[in-house]
């Protein structure tokens, strides 16, 4: 028997279960029109009842027409009809089905189920032991902590403890002393209800909770937590009508009791770059004192910063007028630019009191899907790079490094703290802790468990105190993991661990090439 | 949507008219007992055509006014086929215990079925959009 014919040379391959699809749209489109005909007969000499299908299907019959011979717009509804409705049913349905029935547990992005599971462990206060073994893969390319044959004793144990601002010798200067944080999430982007039980959970557990760029932090200060106020790029709450610093209004806030730090917004890793557009009420228009019915867009930069001069002079200004430890945020992209801007801060004298790294992997309310994909460095890229370069400026001890970048549990956070960071930021993690069920819609105000979203409907199921229990039982385990593989570290303090406890991965290819200077990468 | 005011008002007659007859329905008016005899559907038919009239009616006063008009354009299709085939087209009532004035009730029925028609149609092509599953491909 010949074979037949293979793609390419004007023949079709023929199989045995092969469907021609034309033929079988055609006799759907054509039964159609006989079925109608047929049930109007029916209708006629049987039964008038036979007349209610004769109606939906003389509808069903002008609707395909319009598909097949009118519209324009969808090409598989023009060429197929009716059955290619079945396509997009199934996959608007997709999502669903993949994440309920047929996503493996390991699978899932941006949190798989076995990461998610185990933070509501955690934060419902069950964290059970997993048996037989780990769902992961192994490879050359994981990143692992390396332990120590000899562990260390839970007794010799030092308590965390990192001082932001003593470098400058700040009355301010802030001690934290849990070794995780609340990363930026804006009122705007979250809902008051998820605002109020994180800080109320931040001031039980006792850490500290950042603002996000929202504008006056009135819902994070009901609680009473300490916060670190973020002065985003649209510089909300403290805006003069053009978008530049009003000083008067960074005062106030700074003057609060709970308010311990500023954070300098410079870029974000879920979109470096890029600003950004949000939810807005009249609610959140007041917080960031913009006038409500007027979209404000929050420009890429500060319009004080556009180059390391005057980058370095904003954060002084913003370090004189608060009175409080200031650091900025960053998604590091080209590091000639980092080392230029530590010079710079040689050179002037000032030094940001901490600088948050902040991963391409970060999260997001709301960004460009090729910036959230493809820009940026991931923060295990990143973080030992500005940790290096710090200390080859010799800066490293009048800087604090916060990082952050799908940290959410105690053994990415143990790999951070030893590839340079000195406490972790999560914000995904605590979504995850009051409820979250990457359900990602966070742009579109439909948050199902009322995170972030501003409908008071939705908002009901999120409810304050409850959701603070499960913040204060997430910080507790997770601090209570770090303990354990602090100990089989053989370190004593958080601040111990470096680069010898963690295994890195050889560099690929690619990775290495990058890592060569690249000739114009030299700064003078 | 065009002209939004034209579509609520639309809304608005098809919807009091729609519901106006559900109620007469329900109440077993002797023009509807005498039509749904007519059909061969009495009682039943008449309590199920009842039913879908005053979902309609409800759904064109709602957010689902677009659902709401693509009913109301089916229960009316099934109406004109019922006079086309059955129960005649004549404004001229032939039943002798109405007085022949102007308008027969059959008439009437008429009339109004045409008005909830036109103002149903127009209502589902300005809200086409909002119907669920499809709005997006019309
Ligand atoms: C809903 C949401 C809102 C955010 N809002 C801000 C913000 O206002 N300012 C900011 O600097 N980062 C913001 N981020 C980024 C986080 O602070 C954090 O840097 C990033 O998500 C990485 O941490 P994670 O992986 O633990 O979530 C937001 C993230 C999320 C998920």
């Amino acid at each position: 028997m010949r074979v037949p014919a293979v793609f390419g040379n004007g023949r079709v391959m023929k199989t045995a279960l092969a469907i021609d699809l034309e033929k079988v749209a055609r006799a759907a489109n054509v039964g159609l029109v006989v079925l109608c005909g047929l049930v109007a007969l029916a209708g006629h000499y049987v039964s008038f009842y036979f007349h209610f299908l004769t109606v939906a299907l003389i509808f069903g019959v002008l609707l395909n027409f319009y598909w097949r011979h009118v519209q324009k717009r969808h090409a598989l509804l023009a060429n197929f009809g009716w059955i290619a409705q079945f396509r997009y049913l199934v996959e608007s349905v997709g999502p669903e089905l993949r994440q309920y029935l047929f996503a493996s547990d390991t699978e899932e992005r941006p949190f798989s189920r076995v990461e998610r599971a185990e933070v509501y462990r955690k934060a419902k206060g069950i964290d059970a032991s997993e048996a037989f073994g780990s769902l992961r893969d192994f490879s050359h390319a994981d990143i692992k902590v390396r332990h120590s044959f000899y562990p260390a004793d839970e007794a010799e144990m030092k308590p965390f403890e990192v001082v932001v601002g003593a470098s400058r010798g700040l009355a301010s200067a802030y001690t934290i002393r849990r070794p995780v944080m609340i990363s930026a999430m804006s009122y705007g982007s979250l809902g008051e209800n998820a605002v109020r039980a994180l800080a109320r959970g931040a001031k039980r557990a006792g850490i500290v909770m950042n603002t996000g760029e929202g504008g006056f932090p009135k819902y994070h200060l009901m609680e009473g937590c300490d916060l670190i106020f973020q002065l985003g790029t649209a510089k909300f709450g403290a805006r003069d009508a053009e978008g530049r610093l009003d000083e008067a209004r960074l005062a106030d806030i700074a003057a609060h009791d709970a308010v311990k730090m500023i954070e300098i917004k410079l870029s974000q890793g879920a979109k470096p770059g890029k600003g950004g557009l949000e939810k807005i009420t009249p609610k959140i228009a007041e917080l960031r004192t913009v006038p409500m019915g007027q979209d404000v867009v929050s420009p890429a930069h500060h319009l004080e910063c556009t180059d390391a001069a005057s980058t370095v002079a904003f954060i002084q200004r913003i370090q004189r007028v608060s009175g409080l430890p200031t650091g900025i945020k960053f998604c590091l992209g080209r590091t000639d630019e980092l080392r230029a801007l530590l010079r710079e801060m040689k050179q002037q004298d000032v030094v940001p009191d901490f600088i948050t790294v902040d991963g391409a992997e970060g999260g997001t309310g709301a960004a460009p899907k090729s910036f959230m994909d493809y820009v940026g460095l991931p923060l295990f890229e990143a973080l030992p790079f500005v940790d290096d370069m710090l200390r080859e400026e010799g800066l490293r001890d009048r800087v604090v490094i916060f990082a952050a970048g799908k940290l959410i549990s105690p053994g990415k956070q143990m790999q951070a703290l030893s590839l340079g960071a000195d406490v972790v930021y999560t914000a995904r993690g605590f979504m995850l802790a009051i409820g979250c069920i990457q359900a990602l819609e966070c742009n579109r105000n439909t948050c199902p468990v009322g995170i972030t979203t501003h409908h008071p409907h939705l908002q009901k199921g999120l409810d304050i105190e409850a959701k603070a229990g499960r913040v204060v039982n997430y910080v507790e385990a997770l601090c209570r993991g770090h303990r354990e593989l602090l100990s089989a570290t053989g370190r004593t303090a958080t601040r111990d661990l470096n680069r010898q406890n963690i295994y890195l991965p050889v560099l690929s290819g690619t990775a290495a090439l990058a890592a060569r200077p690249h000739p114009e990468e030299t700064v003078q | 949507m065009k002209r939004p005011w034209l579509t609520f008002m639309a809304q608005g007659i098809a919807g009091l008219i729609v519901l106006c007859a559900a109620v007469l329905k329900f109440q077993g008016a002797s023009m509807s007992v005498e039509a749904f005899a007519a059909l061969g559907m009495e009682p039943t038919g008449r309590y199920i055509v009842g039913c879908l009239e005053l979902l309609a009616g409800l759904m064109l006063w709602s957010p689902f006014a677009a659902l709401g008009a693509v009913l109301t354009t089916g229960v009316m299709c099934g109406a004109v086929i019922a006079h086309a085939t059955r129960l005649g087209i004549s404004m001229v009532s032939d039943s002798t215990s109405v007085a022949q004035t102007s308008l027969s009730p059959n008439g009437l029925a008429l009339a109004s079925l045409t008005l909830v028609l036109v103002c149903a149609i127009y209502v589902a092509i300005s809200r086409r959009k909002e119907l669920p599953f499809i709005g997006d491909t019309l």
